[in-house]
């Protein structure tokens, strides 16, 4: 089937407008962000006159460092170890039968789903008991927790295209079973537990629930969370140009992120689904 | 694969070793797949499934069971019953179910979930990838990039940019339609959040929907195309029987994530007057704002119920497609219209 002219002006049709459509709320909280505070509800779609100053304000105080700097950390170390928890595990439930096994992928994948408002509350009290509340771990460890179940979900269905061929030939070899995961098993599993840290850092650096709820200082807020407490690069502006200046930093590596990996990123969603 | 072994079978003997045994099972079973094929063994597996399973135990699962039990307090973040919270049965659950607040909230994530999810996004989200299958390669990843990026930005930045669309005095949208000064997330609030829902779910259902249509034979469609049959009736005798397990697996996962998706709280704060209060608000808004823990524990716990029945219920459908007499049926009739059609031509 060859699509012709007209087919072809009709693909670039739908696709301009799909573009315009989506570009045009992105690019008009860039122009916010540039704004001058003075002239940023005059409506028009570029700034008069443009300014620095929204940047320059979020990080004169430390608030926003801060939170950059607890997001970035936070989402980096829950991503990493729960990459390597869901990896060994996932490895395990691909390569070993056990009556249950499908139950177990079942309650994992439902463990997923919960619904985390309900778990706030209960995990309010233990962080508050144990002396976690509003420290990196208090947000680490959720997320590492709901983070494993989908992470496993995932590995699991990318572990079970690996022939198992290649571990027997690596114990033929000699080599133990912890050699042939490490070895051979885990740097050919190398693109599906980048995808699974793409999804899991993408939720990590993207909460806005726990983030709330489970600080109360600059100590550990992330960025989402404290957009909500912004007021304002001067205490009596309204913090428009400033919470534009956060959401252009924060969604910036999202951005690279889904540009970059795109491919990587609809595979790890739709493996499972497909073909769990 | 089979779950035929029995525990007694991979329990490692005492002489020889873990090495050993791996084995000697292989060559007891002899040909056929080994539930062990790479000699992993019961206790290692154990040590690899460990620490997530300790993790998830900890975290999610014992918070869940503790909800159960929170919910059975007269238990708040302040005032006397802070420090010493007293049991009171199940009457946090029976105020629940008699509370008019919280009817109103499960009747509005009704709402928000079936026309949000189960219809617009998988709508939407089909119709997407349906019309965009055939599309030059360009123009899908332009598509793909624009709608996961409305699924993966942080839900803080989105709803920004949504109020800065519905503003009502400096709002595009008011802008564009010449309908200066109508405030949508106050007249509208329910609206607003199901199209905004719509709009940031779209991407998940598409790309599932995507990677389903792959699987469609393209000889099915070329001999449905040959016989004649419009592009909606090979949609419906061809691609919907294929595809059907992925709509429900689909339908499933957005079901339960718009029914715990809290993101409306930030583009209408539930207001006005509750207008817009769906569940997981409704719970944010008793236990966090106002310290009621014992009571939005209840809530939170008829959440997670609420959850099960709707997994129990899909799940159910999809067990029931298989071994059911519906799929056969289709699958019989799909079969004689094809020989009829390789007959006619």
């Amino acid at each position: 089937m060859t699509t012709t002219a007209k087919q072809k002006v009709g693909w670039g049709t739908a696709n301009t407008v799909a573009v315009v459509l989506a570009i045009v709320p992105v690019l008009w909280i860039v122009s916010l962000s540039f704004k001058d505070p003075a002239t940023i509800t005059d409506a028009s779609f570029w700034p008069k006159k443009w300014t620095l100053e929204n940047y320059r304000g979020i990080f004169k105080t430390s608030e926003f460092t801060h939170a950059l700097i607890n997001s970035i950390g936070i989402a980096l170390i829950a991503t990493f170890i729960a990459v390597v928890l869901a990896s060994m595990a996932a490895y395990a439930v691909a390569r070993l039968s056990f009556p249950g096994k499908g139950l177990l992928i079942g309650m994992s994948l439902l463990i997923a789903m919960f619904p985390a408002i309900s778990l706030v509350t209960p995990l309010f009290n233990i962080e508050r008991s144990l002396h976690l509340f509003d420290t990196w771990p208090a947000l680490i460890i959720p997320y590492i927790a709901f983070g494993l179940p989908l992470g496993i979900y995932t590995l699991s269905a990318f572990f079970r295209e690996i022939p198992w061929e290649l571990e027997k030939a690596a114990k033929m070899d000699g080599a133990t079973p912890y050699q042939a995961f490490t070895k051979v098993i885990a740097p050919l599993a190398a693109p599906g537990m980048f995808t699974t840290a793409i999804l899991i850092f993408i939720f990590c650096w993207n909460d806005f629930l726990f983030a709330i709820s489970l600080t109360s200082t600059t100590n550990a807020r992330t960025v989402p969370a404290a957009i909500g407490f912004f007021t304002g690069s001067s205490q009596f502006t309204a913090p428009t140009g400033s919470i534009s200046a956060a959401a252009v930093i924060i969604t910036i590596p999202i951005i690279i992120f889904v540009l970059f990996f795109q491919r990587r990123i609809v595979a790890g969603l739709t493996s499972g689904a497909v073909k769990g | 694969m089979t779950l035929t072994s029995k525990p007694a079978d991979a329990e490692p003997t005492a002489v020889g070793g873990p090495g050993a045994t791996d084995v000697e099972r292989a060559q007891k079973r002899g040909p056929g797949r080994d539930p062990d094929v790479v000699g992993l063994g019961r206790g290692r597996a154990s040590l690899f499934v460990a620490p997530a399973l300790v993790l998830v135990g900890v975290f999610l699962v014992f918070p869940a069971l503790w909800t159960l039990y929170l919910g059975l307090l007269d238990y708040s973040l302040t005032g006397a019953s802070a420090q010493s919270p007293t049991f009171i049965g199940a009457q946090n659950y029976t105020d629940a179910l008699s509370d008019p607040a919280f009817t109103k909230a499960l009747y509005l994530t009704l709402l928000y979930v079936g026309f949000s999810a189960v219809i617009g996004q998988n709508i939407l989200g089909f119709l997407l990838a349906w019309y965009f299958r055939t599309a030059p390669r360009a123009v899908r990843t332009t598509l793909n990039v624009l709608v996961l990026l409305a699924w993966i930005l942080p839900g803080s930045v989105v709803a920004f940019l949504w109020q800065a669309l519905l503003d009502r005095r400096d709002g595009i949208l008011n802008t564009v339609l010449q309908t200066t000064g109508v405030a949508w997330t106050n007249d509208h609030p329910m609206a607003v959040i199901v199209i905004f829902n719509i709009w940031r779910g779209a991407a998940f259902s598409m790309l599932l929907y995507a990677a389903a249509l792959n699987t469609v034979p393209t000889s099915h469609l070329e001999v449905a195309r040959m016989a004649g049959a419009r592009p909606w009736q090979q949609l419906r005798d061809v691609v919907l029987p294929t595809v059907r397990r992925h709509v429900l697996t689909n339908t499933l996962l957005i079901t339960l994530w718009t029914f715990n998706d809290f993101t409306p709280f930030l583009l209408t704060g539930g207001g006005p007057n509750h207008e817009s209060e769906t569940l997981p608000v409704y719970i944010y808004s008793t236990a966090i704002l106002h310290g009621d823990l014992g009571y939005g524990s209840a809530i939170s716990l008829l959440l997670l119920l609420a959850n099960l029945v709707i997994a129990v219920f899909y799940i159910r459908l999809l067990r029931g497609g298989d071994d059911g007499s519906l799929k056969a049926q289709q699958r019989a009739e799909r079969k004689a219209r094809r020989a009829e059609r390789a007959v006619a031509t």
